[in-house]
């Protein structure tokens, strides 16, 4: 009785420490992701100045960029393609023609060094202008694309196209 | 006293010495800026734990001591992991999992019910700062040479160039036990050399 007594209080203790922890921290953590998750909009949507979430027909968040002066430029979604690794999140920017205007990995677990090159802008620039018909890898994949995989590092080239050649139509389908 | 401090840095190291906390050691070290921050998030862990278990030395009823132990170290593993989430996202992002997992360290509750339900406040806070000096500098070591070795760089700064070809194998795991191994080669050799 006494031992279940002194555990409680010790747990209960523990629970009033993390609870005024959790109040502190709380906004802070929401800011800092808020902030993560603008910037990597600002970077797929180049010249968006202001966000507006939208959500498609099949369930998927999505967001239109407007420019300083009001006007829709284009709209970005998140997708999660199963790369080598686990699954890459990746955020795909285009405009208003579906024509990529960016991607920027949010989160992987790919290979450092191979597959994590995935980040690099010599892997993710090149799906910059592109439309959905050139979001194929351009030796591996049957249908020829634009896009050049990275060296050791095919599945984790074509599960990155493939995410943003989805985005694109998720995007479009929903129109 | 001093001597409870500089134990854990060389002949007591937690890690190359005691081989207590070798998973997370394995997983963190593919940089030195994550082996670094993996130790400092672990030695700030450690004094907490060792102070707080220090201060219950004798309330603690001997049968439910390991509950009360975890339950201090999960609490504070916790407020760690929520800081860093608030105040150093990108390392937070990169150790990952391996936060919520100091919990089950074993340096920890190693120290906790070997040291510190034994000793007075100062002597446990000397011996967490000690260990967690000697995992920091374990992890920053093995960090650093797999950082240099696997990828050419050290904090993320190029040293030999973009000729240099990274010999890729120390960023993955095999790497991390063959650096792993070699390090605690040398410690035992040192150690031989000096007997």
């Amino acid at each position: 009785m006494k031992i279940g007594a002194f555990l409680m209080a010790v747990c209960a203790l523990a629970s009033f420490g993390l609870a005024l922890t959790n109040r502190a921290t709380a906004p802070l953590i929401s800011e800092q992701k808020r902030i993560a998750r603008e910037m990597a909009m600002k970077e797929v949507l180049p010249g968006a100045v202001e966000f507006e979430d939208i959500e498609l027909s099949d369930g998927r968040l999505a967001f239109n960029g407007k420019n300083s002066s009001g006007e829709t430029i284009g709209m970005a979604t998140i997708v999660s393609p199963k790369g080598y690794g686990g699954v890459i999140e990746t955020m795909v920017g285009m405009d208003v023609d579906f024509k990529v205007t960016g991607i920027k990995i949010l989160n992987m677990q790919e290979t450092p060094g191979l597959g994590a090159k995935a980040g690099d802008p010599a892997f993710s620039g090149q799906f910059k202008g592109k439309t959905g018909e050139q979001l194929y890898l351009s030796d591996k994949d049957v249908k020829k694309g634009e896009i050049d995989a990275i060296t050791a590092s095919t599945i984790t080239s074509k599960a990155v196209t493939d995410g943003v050649r989805e985005a694109v139509e998720a995007m479009k389908n929903a129109e | 006293m001093l001597n409870e401090l500089t134990k854990g840095i060389f002949r007591e190291n937690p890690l190359l010495r005691l081989l207590l906390g070798t998973c997370p050691s394995l997983a963190v070290t593919s940089s030195l800026e994550n082996g670094f921050g993996m130790g400092a998030a672990t030695t700030f862990v450690l004094l907490c734990s060792n102070a707080m278990i220090s201060l219950l030395k004798g309330i603690v009823p001997s049968k439910v001591r390991i509950p009360v132990f975890i339950v201090i170290i999960a609490t504070f593993v916790t407020i760690t992991d929520l800081s860093m989430s608030a105040y150093v996202p990108d390392l937070h992002k990169n150790l990952g999992l391996f936060i919520p997992l100091i919990v089950v360290n074993c340096i920890i509750l190693g120290r906790a019910e070997a040291f510190a339900s034994k000793n007075g406040i100062v002597p446990s806070l000397l011996d967490g700062l000690g260990m967690g000096i000697g995992f920091t500098m374990a992890l920053s070591l093995i960090g650093s040479i797999r950082e240099i070795l696997g990828a050419g760089t050290l904090m993320g700064a190029s040293l030999f160039g973009p000729s240099y070809q990274p010999f890729l194998m120390f960023v993955l795991p095999a790497g991390a036990f063959l650096t792993l191994g070699l390090t605690m080669g040398v410690m035992n050799w040192m150690e031989k050399r000096k007997a």
